[in-house]
């Protein structure tokens, strides 16, 4: 038996620039970064272009002895999730030398993390599913704790660790459990078994609920969201971006695999519990949002009240449901980049340089809401590009987010969730005032005499500038003409033939 | 008695005295031994059953890795001889439930049991056990396996970049400033005024004499 390896060309990309800067730093130990980001977002490049070589697009196939889907719904996801990474890796490059994690190390966990990624959204077999899972998820525990000298930084790399563990031993958990109702790892077999059972397999559903549990951890869906605003706000704010867009692409590709295909026959037990954790999600995340002073906190809650919308589209459970679900997570992806991509610009560097020379709590500054006051008069770019974002993330007409929203809700109100898609309306207004509370504080606010004085926002690169521009003006465009991405995303799963 | 049944009841008999003995052992050293012990019998156990790969990795990473790391950190650490007089009773008795509940689960999944396995058992063990992982391992679930090689990469690389960085606040001495140093660096010497004596002075230095 033999394996072609081309079409494994993406990730063996992204492996080989892994070991070349692993090679690299052994070689030459005390260099910075710039060599291994060239090298990364070259990497990511390739690797998007070998995607797009190597696919089939007309008929979606399982290689790797069928452990591997190349489809048009893994290729859409696939791309997204290596252009998002590349996106903000140009937007974070100044912010990262300011924190001083300007070394080759990151690089090589940003890498890691997104092969996981690469591989979540291939795998279609319980063992590359899960191992996928933990490397994507084992980087980010480090990353997270990248800042060893921030207080706020370690506190949150150990809470994310012991929380994911668990998190992954839930899902571990729950994946022996259907294995041990069905008998095989494979999700294609799995789906022919699981048929038979209907749903009264105590065993399938068991394992159902423990593997919702462990996805509900990686989306951060109300009950088990506590770990997300105490990591948005400790992380290096590119590794908050990071968390908040690349792994969740996989993870809604997960779930919604799982939804469709193998576990299908419970779809009323799923409803049932994504039900539940979309109206949790929707609630706590427009109303604890409106109690947060710092950004990046309420982009935490914010996150959540999204993940709720989305599990709104997937819980439809058809394919009209898992489309629109697909294409809201990849609006949210291109608001939560222009959100990042402003604040990345600001100034973080932490106090603890000068201030408090034991280190022991650094408070890094820039991500405040007050920071944020009157920040039209000084940087009229960043607070037009940031408005953009949070009106897209509020969901306002012409934009994007908009679409994202209409989509998800239509398809509710379509297949008779009427009082879930009543509630979404009712929490979106909600999540709206802290949106637009931002918008009002940058553009109709200004600072009191005096304060923060002297205070110089840090220049952006032309080339960060120019891509953060287009990619703020990519909001208004695609909302302008949202049948482009919404039509790739329904092609896309329409060419999947039932292999999602 | 057939010699490979009594071969199993000799190997049994050792490895239940020499679990006993890993947690009656009074010194750390000897149950550790013991538990070395335990391991090779079990290899020899797997290894009859047909099982050889997994008896000569058990042998391989559990005796000659894990538990040699084991010893050493024993004798490193140079462990006291456990005190076992008043706490062992306490011990005693959740000891003896949770073992009871162990008992009476295998006891359970052997008299209930479905039978259908010994079979497959002995069909493999007429195949090569080693061969048969190998085509598992390389060709069934390759990608897996290559998935799980980038996973302990990533557990080493995180490791090392959380442990290894050098922190900003780290004091540390540079050895080649050092020996290049001047005296310019040291001691900068200014070229001022003369100054005389006071009263007060020569007062307050006699006193400082006398201390």
């Amino acid at each position: 038996m033999t394996f072609s390896l081309i079409p494994l060309l993406p990730e063996l990309t992204l492996l080989a620039a892994l070991s070349l800067i692993l090679l690299m730093v052994a070689l030459y130990p005390s260099q910075d970064g710039t060599a291994a980001y060239r090298l990364t977002q070259l990497a990511l490049w390739v690797a998007l272009l070998a995607l797009w070589l190597t696919q089939d697009i007309e008929e979606p196939q399982l290689i790797m002895n069928g452990m591997l889907l190349r489809s048009t719904s893994t290729l859409l996801m696939q791309s997204a999730a290596l252009l998002a990474l590349s996106l903000a890796l140009l937007y974070g490059r100044a912010s990262l030398i300011r924190q001083k994690l300007w070394q080759p190390e990151t690089f090589m966990l940003f890498l890691c993390s997104t092969l996981g990624v690469l591989a979540v959204i291939g795998a279609y077999h319980f063992v590359p599913l899960f191992v996928g899972l933990e490397l994507m998820a084992l980087p980010l525990y480090a990353m997270v704790a990248l800042r060893k000298d921030d207080a706020l930084s370690i506190e949150a790399g150990l809470k994310y660790f012991f929380l994911g563990a668990l998190a992954s031993g839930f899902m571990l958990y729950g994946i022996s459990l259907v294995y041990g109702a069905t008998g095989s790892l494979g999700l294609l077999a799995i789906a022919h078994l699981a048929e038979g059972f209907g749903s009264s397999n105590t065993l399938l559903l068991l394992g159902l609920i423990f593997i919702v549990a462990g996805l509900a951890f990686k989306l951060s869906a109300v009950p088990f969201h506590m770990w997300a605003p105490d990591v948005y706000r400790g992380a290096p704010t590119l590794v908050t971006l990071f968390i908040s867009t690349v792994p969740k692409l996989a993870v809604v590709v997960l779930l919604l695999r799982l939804m469709s295909g193998p576990l299908s026959s419970l779809l009323t037990e799923w409803q049932t519990m994504l039900a539940l954790l979309a109206v949790l999600s929707m609630i706590v995340g427009a109303v604890v949002a409106i109690a947060q002073p710092n950004l990046k906190r309420m982009l935490a809650y914010s996150t959540i009240g999204h993940m709720g919308y989305l599990l709104l589209g997937a819980l439809v459970g058809n394919t009209d449901g898992s489309s629109a679900a697909m294409f809201y997570i990849l609006t949210y992806a291109l608001s939560n980049l222009v959100a990042f991509g402003v604040l990345l610009s600001m100034n973080e560097t932490s106090d603890g340089d000068s201030k408090n020379a034991d280190g022991k709590i650094t408070l890094s500054r820039g991500s405040d809401l007050e920071d944020f006051r009157g920040l039209y008069q000084r940087s009229p770019i960043r607070a037009v590009l940031m408005t953009l974002a949070m009106l897209s993330l509020a969901g306002v007409p012409p934009l994007l987010g908009f679409y994202g929203k209409f989509a998800v809700i239509a398809v509710a109100l379509i297949n008779g969730f009427v009082w879930l898609s009543i509630i979404a309306i009712l929490t979106s207004v909600i999540a709206a005032f802290y949106y637009l509370r931002v918008v009002r504080l940058m553009l109709f606010s200004s600072r009191s005499e005096g304060e923060g004085e002297g205070e110089i926002l840090p220049a952006i690169g032309v080339i960060p500038r120019t891509v953060l521009t287009l990619n703020g003006l990519a909001l208004l465009a695609l909302g302008l003409f949202p049948s482009v991405l919404l039509d790739t995303t329904a092609q896309a799963l329409a060419w999947t033939f039932g292999l999602l | 008695m057939s010699f490979s049944a009594f071969l199993f009841y000799v190997l049994a008999v050792i490895l239940l005295a020499s679990a006993v003995r890993v947690v009656s052992a009074r010194q750390p050293v000897h149950a550790a031994l013991s538990l070395v012990l335990a391991f090779f019998t079990m290899a020899a156990l797997w290894i009859t059953l047909g099982a050889e790969f997994l008896g000569l990795a058990l042998v391989v990473i559990y005796v000659g890795a894990v538990m040699v790391l084991f010893l050493f950190v024993l004798m490193m650490l140079d462990v006291r001889q456990t005190d076992q007089s008043p706490r062992w009773r306490l011990h005693l008795v959740p000891a003896l439930v949770v073992g009871a509940v162990m008992l009476a689960e295998i006891v359970l999944l052997i008299v209930n049991g479905t039978r259908t396995k010994t079979e497959s058992l002995e069909t493999s063990a007429s195949m090569e056990n080693t061969r048969e992982l190998g085509e598992l391992l390389f060709e069934d679930y390759l990608y897996s396996l290559e998935l799980v090689a980038v996973l302990l990469l990533v557990g080493m690389i995180a490791a090392i970049v959380l442990t290894h960085r050098q922190s900003r606040f780290a004091k540390r001495q540079e050895p080649a400033e050092q020996n290049a140093v001047r005296r310019d660096d040291r001691l900068r010497i200014v070229s001022m005024q003369a100054e005389t004596e006071t009263e007060d002075d020569t007062v307050h230095s006699s006193e400082k004499r006398e201390h």
